[in-house]
């Protein structure tokens, strides 16, 4: 028996969990993180419990104005995008957690050949040449720790993470060669830009996004490719034993997260903001990282964490406003709650928690 | 799986068409004079910064004086990124029904031009920006106020306080060169509105102390306590006897507590740090919100304007300085007077040279039309006087000038 003095609680692995108590603990938690939203928000402004919410859902649902719907739609789709996208690397525990670069990297891209495209050119002709570029540029960023891990076994977290900053340092160093007055600010693009749909220019990349989503879904469920990496994932050894070249499918995966990459961040800056700034991601490329973990690899499940993320992200921007509280700490500390919650729920539904009790004839040394 | 796809189609297809089956669009509201005006200001940051607390309290202080010519209370918005994100917030303002929305950032000019575009019921008033002048939407304005003034009159008062410290031998040999005392600035960007503001401020310095050499770093941040704190250590550590700044962090005006550099803040007066506070300048927006919502209570145009610009100065308000010397701030207030009266200029071309020489002609660059090339003729001659006539053509600074006897250290 154990001879140390242990801690009063231990876990163990939860068995057999049926699957709709499973859904219901998360759609607890789901409405639990909502709840506490709101009691922030009372505590930051007493009386402001209902306004909250009907605020909340004025952010997200006003359909006296299309355009409100279309912004929801737009944040849960650059969410989802960024989550599919890290997913392939995820099942075959490559841990990229540089998306937020590696998108700013072909917003970047995009943006200067939209800036500096000849202006006689079509503006297709100019939206195809920064999709290209946007592409070239991610897929680099995204092979670069990519070949470390495939040959020199690099920790891949570390490197996609300070891979962001240099990113971050890259695009603020080119607005201040590309603007000269100094200013650094990169102002609107006057072609290069998708059209106006319903009243928003991100329209197009709600569209773009259902085709990607239905791309995505097969790659990973369906091909050759997607089997690879999760026979990776599962077993590095079992994967070369059934002779995959686990370097090869590496930077496959690299490469294809890279292109995608590529054309999230030409749809943030041709499509969604018709700007530029090295601060454009935002913080989606963190998020959608917790979106693909939580959403278990599956794509409905990401496309259903992405969709609340987006509720959470719009709802409490403009709440903010009316409560008068700081938008985005507000927002911060919501978000965070939300995925606080859903996190616990998921450790709860796999672990269960006892307390240990003492049993007769245990000694306990001091 | 087929089955979920065709629900996550028909969702999204019914989200749509549910939209688009109840959109009108947002109809700007339609203002008639007379009405209490309904306002909302867009945000940078938030009241934690120095810069947009500024905003926020002018408002606050605006609406207070207004009293029943504003609706209810001015709706702000804060923590707006410099992205579409200023227009979907300048379209949930004109949906609350805001009949002025104003801006306070610098990036947020070309978002407040196109909502005004598309909403040109609703008047949209940008500070700091620079494209009003140009752009030819009337329902477009820019704003801003002569701070040049106001840092050149804080700038004085740090040069009388600098003459006495001379001449009680206070200061050491590392802080001449060449027999020159050495100046520091922590600038943000390379940019005219802080080259006009430290030039400014360093002729301020200079109508008293005349053997004065001035060194400039820049953080290339607006808002970063790490970096002005660092430029400030770096710039006393080469010598400066006196230190002001253009960012807006207590990370300047820390270190020069720290390493017994007097100070000259912006924005934001300092005196927590200690005896090494002087005084400090900064804009007060509230006379320029009192006058928009006056003027079209009154059912005019903006009043003061010119080619949709509004330009505060000291005798509208909107310039406030300070300095801790009440026997001082009464010489000040001298020139502050010499300079509303406008027989004193900042950028007096007599008081500094150009590679050796007095300017008599400079094309600056007013319009913004995307070439960074100058096109108005910015020298003048007023009352006997040849100067640099700043914030004329324009609100927005547009000095950008090296003179001799200022060094940009890491541009």
């Amino acid at each position: 028996m154990s001879q140390k003095r242990s801690f009063p609680l231990y876990v163990t692995k939860r068995i057999g969990l049926a699957k709709w108590k499973y859904w219901l603990i998360r759609v607890g938690g789901i409405l639990l993180a909502f709840l506490i939203a709101g009691i922030v928000c009372t505590m930051l402004k007493p009386g402001s419990f209902l306004t909250f919410y009907s605020e909340m859902f004025r952010g997200c649902f006003d359909f006296s104005d299309i355009t409100t719907v279309i912004d929801l739609l737009v944040t849960f789709s650059i969410l989802l995008l960024i989550a599919l996208t890290l997913t392939p690397a995820f099942k075959m525990k490559f841990w990229n957690i540089g998306a937020e670069g590696q998108i700013l990297i072909g917003a970047l891209a995009a943006a200067g050949v939209a800036k500096f495209a000849p202006s006689e050119w079509p503006n297709i002709l100019i939206l195809v040449f920064a999709l290209f570029a946007a592409q070239v540029a991610s897929a680099i960023w995204c092979l670069i720790p990519g070949l470390f891990r495939a040959y020199f076994h690099t920790n891949e977290t570390l490197f996609t993470l300070m891979m962001n900053y240099i990113a971050a340092v890259l695009a603020s160093m080119m607005i201040s060669v590309w603007i000269p007055n100094g200013s650094q600010k990169f102002g609107t693009l006057t072609q290069g830009i998708f059209p106006t749909i319903l009243g928003h220019s991100g329209t197009l990349v709600i569209i773009f996004t259902l085709v990607i989503f239905v791309g995505m879904y097969f790659y990973i469920n369906h091909g050759k490719s997607g089997f690879e990496v999760a026979v990776i994932g599962e077993s590095v050894d079992t994967a070369r034993y059934a002779g995959i070249n686990v370097s090869h499918v590496t930077l496959r995966v690299m490469t294809v997260s890279g292109l995608l990459f590529g054309a999230i961040g030409f749809f943030i800056v041709c499509g969604i903001h018709q700007s530029f700034s090295p601060t454009i991601v935002a913080g989606k490329g963190f998020t959608g990282v917790l979106i693909a973990w939580l959403g278990h690899f599956n794509p409905f499940e990401i496309a259903l964490f992405a969709f609340l993320s987006a509720v959470m992200e719009c709802g409490t921007t403009t709440a903010a406003t009316a409560v008068n509280i700081s938008a985005s700490r507000f927002t911060a500390i919501c978000t965070g709650a939300f995925f606080f919650i859903i996190i616990a729920c998921e450790f709860f539904s796999r672990y269960q928690v006892h307390i240990r009790v003492k049993e007769k004839g245990e000694v306990e040394e001091a | 799986m087929k089955k979920q796809t065709r629900i996550l189609l028909a969702l999204s297809a019914g989200l749509i068409t549910l939209g688009a089956a109840g959109c009108a669009g947002v109809n700007g509201a339609v203002y008639t004079p007379g009405n209490p005006v309904k306002v909302g200001l867009i945000c940078v940051h938030n009241d934690q910064s120095t810069y947009d607390k500024n905003f926020i309290d002018s408002m606050t202080v605006a609406a207070k004086n207004l009293g029943k010519k504003i609706d209810g209370n001015p709706i702000i918005k804060t923590d707006v990124d410099e992205t579409n994100d200023c227009y979907t917030a300048a379209k949930d303002l004109v949906k609350q029904g805001c009949n002025v929305i104003f801006a306070d950032s610098f990036g947020h000019e070309d978002f407040m031009l196109k909502a005004a575009k598309e909403w040109p019921s609703v008047t949209f008033c940008h500070a700091t920006g620079t494209k009003a002048k140009v752009a030819g939407v009337a329902n477009y304005h820019n704003a801003f106020a002569s701070i040049y003034e106001g840092r050149y009159l804080a700038g004085y008062a740090a040069g009388l306080d600098l003459q006495r410290r001379i001449a009680a031998g206070e200061l050491k040999e590392s802080n001449y060169r060449d027999g020159n005392v050495i100046l520091g600035y922590v600038g943000a960007f390379p940019y005219a509105e802080v080259v006009s503001g430290y030039t400014s401020w360093f002729l301020g310095v200079r109508e008293v102390v005349k053997n004065v050499v001035m060194d400039v770093t820049f953080t290339s941040s607006w808002y970063d306590f790490n970096a002005e704190k660092n430029g400030a250590r770096t710039l006393a550590e080469r010598g400066a006897a006196l230190i002001s700044q253009h960012a807006d962090s207590m990370g300047a005006p820390g270190e020069c507590a720290t390493m017994g550099v007097p100070n000259i803040t912006y924005n934001v007066p300092t005196p927590e740090v200690g005896k090494t506070y002087l005084g400090y300048s900064k804009i007060d927006w509230a006379p320029y919100y009192e006058n928009v919502v006056n003027s079209m209570f009154a059912g005019n145009g903006i009043e003061g304007e010119t080619n949709n610009n509004w330009t505060g100065t000291a005798g509208t308000g909107s310039v406030v300085y300070d300095c801790v010397n009440a026997q001082d701030k009464i010489l000040v207030e001298g020139i502050k007077a010499e300079l509303v009266a406008g027989t004193r200029k900042v950028f007096d071309c007599a008081k500094f040279t150009v590679d050796g020489k007095h300017l008599t002609s400079y094309l600056a660059d007013v319009d913004d039309d995307g070439t960074f090339t100058g096109e108005t003729e910015a020298i003048v001659t007023q009352g006997g006087i040849t100067f640099f006539n700043e914030s004329a053509y324009r609100s927005a600074p547009y000095f950008d000038i090296k003179i001799d006897g200022i060094a940009q250290l890491n541009n």
